[in-house]
């Protein structure tokens, strides 16, 4: 997700529903006790296609109650504390 | 309303060397199960059977895992078009991996890795080996 996110950011979620274009925290298709944050590229009644900022990362496809909410605000770094 | 629960790590890394994607993968592990089950097969050795069950046990799980990878992360909508059958497949041959752990019988590894071979088919005509592998240097 860089440059948008960096590795030891620390976000706040809010469970609200997601929109196209918003930054989430979801379950990971793949092993459901991680926990994914991607941006919503494209959503259908079912499934949400999760992307990354960086080119030329593959999307993923989640299930749209894998998401558990929208990252909605960075408060770390505090140089970097900013509305998502 | 609105409250805090304790900080949890989320990731944001796909974590597999990305758009890299191969069936071969999961047909290799499925290859050494099958092996595996023939040298079990020809032994008469309690232990080497034992580490056999042991093994193939793991190669099965790693069969399952690029298998879902595959799923997961290389196969698109636009695919089913022309591969209607493609989740159905996918999840015949998550099954039959399970069903490689439990058994000894050689035809049990034979239909999974007919099943990868399906797979592998797909992936060749959805362009999969120009798009998901990185090209050979020159006289390599």
């Amino acid at each position: 997700m860089e440059p948008t996110l960096r590795h030891g950011d620390r976000l706040v979620h809010a469970t609200v529903p997601a929109r196209v274009g918003d930054i989430v925290v979801a379950r990971d298709p793949r092993d459901d006790a991680r926990w994914i944050v991607k941006r919503v590229a494209s959503l259908d009644h079912r499934l949400a296609v999760l992307a990354s900022d960086l080119d030329g990362h593959e999307t993923l496809a989640v299930e749209r109650g894998a998401i558990l909410g929208r990252a909605v605000l960075r408060y770390r770094p505090l140089r970097r504390l900013a509305l998502l | 309303m609105f409250g805090l629960t304790a900080p949890r790590v989320a990731y944001a890394h796909c974590d597999i060397p990305c758009g890299i994607y191969d069936p071969a993968q999961a047909r290799i592990e499925a290859e050494s199960c099958y092996k595996i089950i023939e040298k079990y097969q020809a032994s008469q050795d309690e232990v080497f059977r034992q580490r056999c069950v042991q093994i193939k046990e793991e190669r099965a799980e790693l069969t399952k895992h690029h298998l879902d990878v595959l799923w997961h992360d290389y196969f698109k909508p636009e695919h089913l078009e022309k591969f209607p059958k493609l989740h159905e497949t996918f999840w015949k041959a998550a099954k039959q991996a399970s069903k490689v752990k439990q058994t000894v019988e050689l035809s049990d590894a034979k239909s999974l890795l007919e099943l990868i071979d399906e797979i592998d088919e797909a992936w060749r005509a959805t362009g999969g080996p120009k798009s998901t592998r990185l090209a050979k240097a020159a006289g390599a």
